[in-house]
């Protein structure tokens, strides 16, 4: 086993999630806001995560700070990178950054950069390196395919993440981006593949329409005994209408073929997810109200450049690929919502799958004649790096350069958001990395990267090599156990025949 | 457009996405603006006997442009596998417009036509498997000394006598020294790459004097002027008059495509920008096109006896 980082011991027991107090009694917040104390400190960045800062509350006779719940973001781009432009060459605390990481510079203090994480799962059927790569980007699964022509690998982590927290928010996840047609990243608990919104009007209305933005308070909300319940005689039009199919439902059943039963079963499991989420739409629309007489401290806004109408919003959306410009606007945008996502606590699980391997990239490759991605990626890849054509990976590295420069921004915006007392980065671990790990399919070594301090569970402005071919899985159980997961695996993580550390990450924290 | 009279005479052209062509005669005011279908994209241009042809791809589809007078323009599909087939570069030699047509898995293939229209059926130009990668491309090519050289990917370089049909590979070409534009000149080829690479031959077959300039300046094309080496680079301009000697002056807006005609160089940068210089340094922007221009040729319109 090698490990190469000397800081950190082995985390053994699942790390509790963000705590809400079972019966917590506000007690007197020390009188500096964190916003107030960096005004008179004349600081205008965010500083990192201050306990002593943070709100407190008593709960089972102790102080016990409460956080923000944490939230888990998955930032991935298209293709390949050039990893000896991405990890950086030494271990331990972050220097100067590499080429490709450049543009996050100002932010290594909250970055974990692990290198060496691989996937070793084999393809069945007729996929495609492409579809290899892309369904066991997020699942880490022993084995990927097809059935029946449709994409079928295990349950990806971001779904995982959604069962263990998506009851809390809104929306379970949020899965937004796909401009280009990539293949699929996102699958359910059955291992089938998981629509994408790739519009971004269509996504802020699915999240927003109808609803005022509002930051929560944070202060407030985790104060409370209890949710705010619904009163039962509140029962909506939706609710109504849902009963009633439940009802038709049910009486169908008994005229039915086992077959026919079977479908029906998954109908009803539909309607009975509607119908949950009607009730969670209801508590929520009691909790925003709260929120919106006593808002926290930040100031939610919609993107900036959001299209105006679903026909703009299209044609926005088919320009990507073609145009740099419009590129850039689109992961600007689709950051923008992730970050609105999270800020409202519209979810707490939200998916960027951004970029394309079929984007032209003109004017952000400034070498050589190509500027199609996928094109380059091919060219730019070898067994050896020394018999690659040295111009395409220039052109790889630059395109990877430029993503990361969007990457920053997010970074940036999630920095500069207020949850009273620690920044919505604090509270966030947001993954960035690429569905393949280069551009010659290569499943080994990928670009991983961890933002965020994830509530305080992350120990970042490091580097961390594990030894070679360690599963991505394992990182996969980390991230899950940190919303809560107790399973201890996932994906192959114990089952990979590069199975390390137990299933495990040592010296995340 | 109805005020536009047809051209005849030395031009530039600029060509790009979405079917762009658009003419210069000092590479300042442009005219004679010609579009096309949406994701249609021009990459390759070369003139022959008053003619100029463009050539590029939509879709899986490789189409061709003619013109004569930059007016009345004709396009041409070639008959290839869709997606399959790619043309990779479009140049003249022997009196003839000459494509160079490849597949993944195949060696090059050339077709020549005499008006751009109508095109010979492939036929092959190179029979040594070792020298071409499965997906390489050729990119550039150059004429001189009788001879004609090309050059592509992971370092491929190509040259054939003007009189003979089939390429000789240079057999120890390495991809570090792959060669991005070549150009022609005082009975030397001079070709420029990554991080301001330059090397020289004048055979086409032996590559010597090779140089690399500062990290980042890269040499994305370079020409001859009639008296020196132009290798046009990120950052810098690198000149020379023979390829073994050469200074580096600072350059400013630097274009990633550039040609050269009567003393004047024309270049562009995303997204759609023209700019001109007469040294290859100082580039000033001239006008913006409505989509990005991807290549830059010169050459001469019209029969001059008509």
């Amino acid at each position: 086993m090698r490990y190469q980082d000397t800081v950190s011991p082995i985390p053994v027991s699942p790390i509790p999630v963000s705590p809400i107090p079972v019966s917590p009694i506000p007690v007197s917040p020390i009188p500096v806001s964190r916003r107030s104390f960096l005004r008179g400190a004349g600081v205008v960045a965010a500083l990192p995560f201050l306990e002593s800062l943070a709100p407190t509350v008593v709960r089972a006779g102790t102080k016990v700070p409460v956080r923000p719940p944490l939230r888990f973001g998955i930032y991935t781009v298209t293709g390949g990178t050039v990893i000896e432009s991405w990890v950086p060459e030494s271990t331990g605390e972050l220097g100067k950054l590499p080429s490709i990481l450049r543009p996050l510079e100002p932010h290594k203090s909250e970055l974990l950069v692990l290198s060496n994480l691989s996937q070793s799962g084999r393809s069945t059927g007729s996929i495609n390196a492409h579809e290899h790569c892309a369904y066991l980007h997020l699942t880490g699964v022993d084995q990927v395919g097809k059935v029946d022509g449709k994409p079928r690998a295990g349950q990806s982590v971001d779904e995982r993440a959604a069962e263990l927290v998506g009851q809390e928010s809104l929306l379970p996840t949020v899965r937004m981006g796909y401009a280009g047609g990539e293949t699929s990243y996102f699958f359910d608990a059955q291992g089938r593949s998981l629509p994408v919104e790739r519009d971004p009007l269509m996504a802020f209305d699915r999240m927003f329409a109808g609803r005022r933005l509002v930051a929560p308070n944070w202060q407030r909300r985790l104060g409370r005994s209890t949710a705010p319940t619904v009163p039962a005689e509140s029962r909506t039009y939706d609710k109504q209408v849902v009963d009633l199919v439940l009802e038709d439902a049910k009486q169908l059943r008994t005229r039915l073929g086992r077959a026919d039963q079977a479908k029906l079963n998954e109908y009803l499991d539909s309607i009975d997810s509607i119908e949950r989420r009607v009730q969670r739409v209801q508590e929520r629309i009691l909790v925003e109200s709260l929120d919106l007489k006593d808002p926290g401290p930040s100031n939610p806004h919609a993107p900036e450049n959001l299209p105006e109408d679903r026909a703009a919003s299209q044609r926005f959306v088919r320009a990507v690929g073609r145009d740099p410009g419009v590129h850039a606007e689109y992961l600007r945008v689709m950051t923008d919502l992730m970050v609105l996502a999270f800020q409202t606590d519209t979810t707490r699980v939200c998916s960027l799958g951004l970029g394309s391997d079929e984007a032209l990239f003109p004017g952000v490759v400034t070498v050589g004649y190509e500027h199609h991605a996928h094109t380059l990626e091919h060219h730019g890849n070898a067994a050896r790096v020394e018999d690659a054509d040295p111009v395409a990976r220039e052109g790889c590295r630059q395109i990877h350069a430029w993503y990361s420069q969007f990457f920053a921004e997010a970074i940036a915006k999630m920095r500069e958001i207020d949850e009273g007392g620690s920044s919505l980065l604090d509270n966030t671990t947001l993954l960035y990395t690429s569905y393949m790990a280069d551009g010659g399919h290569g499943r080994n070594n990928y670009p991983v990267l961890l933002a965020g301090r994830g509530g305080g569970t992350l120990k970042t402005g490091r580097h961390l090599a594990y030894q070679k071919d360690t599963p991505v899985a394992n990182l996969y159980v980390e991230l899950l156990e940190r919303l809560g997961d107790t399973r201890g695996e996932f994906g192959n993580s114990r089952t990979s025949p590069k199975a390390a550390y137990d299933g495990r990450l040592p010296g995340l924290v | 457009m109805a005020d536009q009279q047809p051209l005849r005479g030395k031009v530039f052209l600029a060509i790009g996405e979405n079917g762009l062509r658009v003419f210069s005669h000092d590479g300042r005011q442009w005219s004679h603006l010609e579009t096309d279908r949406e994701g249609v994209l021009l990459d390759q241009a070369c003139f022959l006997k008053g003619k100029c042809v463009v050539a590029g791809r939509f879709g899986g589809e490789r189409v061709l442009y003619v013109t004569e007078d930059g007016l009345a323009w004709e396009q041409v599909k070639l008959d290839v596998r869709p997606y399959v087939t790619r043309l990779e570069v479009l140049y003249t030699a022997n009196e003839l417009f000459q494509c160079i047509l490849n597949e993944d898995g195949q060696l090059p293939g050339v077709i020549t036509s005499e008006d751009g229209k109508t095109w010979t059926p492939r036929r092959p130009v190179l029979d040594d498997w070792r020298v071409m990668r499965r997906d390489a491309h050729l990119r550039r090519v150059a004429e001189g000394n009788g001879l004609l050289v090309a050059v592509g990917d992971y370092g491929a370089r190509l040259v054939r006598k003007l009189d003979e049909e089939m390429f000789q590979a240079v057999p120890d070409a390495a991809a570090r020294d792959t060669l991005i534009d070549i150009a022609f000149g005082n009975g030397v080829f001079v070709g420029g790459g990554l991080h301001g690479l330059r090397i020289r031959s004048e055979d086409g077959l032996k590559w010597e004097e090779r140089v690399v300039g500062e990290e980042g300046e890269h040499i994305n094309t370079m020409i001859f002027d009639g008296r020196q080496f132009v290798g046009i680079g990120q950052g810098a301009t690198y000149l020379s008059p023979d390829g073994r000697t050469w200074e580096r002056i600072p350059n400013q807006n630097a274009p990633t495509a550039a040609a050269f005609g009567e003393g004047v160089f024309v270049g562009s940068l995303w997204p759609g920008k023209l700019l001109r210089c007469t040294d290859g340094i100082a580039w000033e922007p001239t006008q913006e096109m409505p989509h990005h221009v991807l290549a830059l040729a010169f050459g001469r319109l019209g029969n001059p006896s008509s």
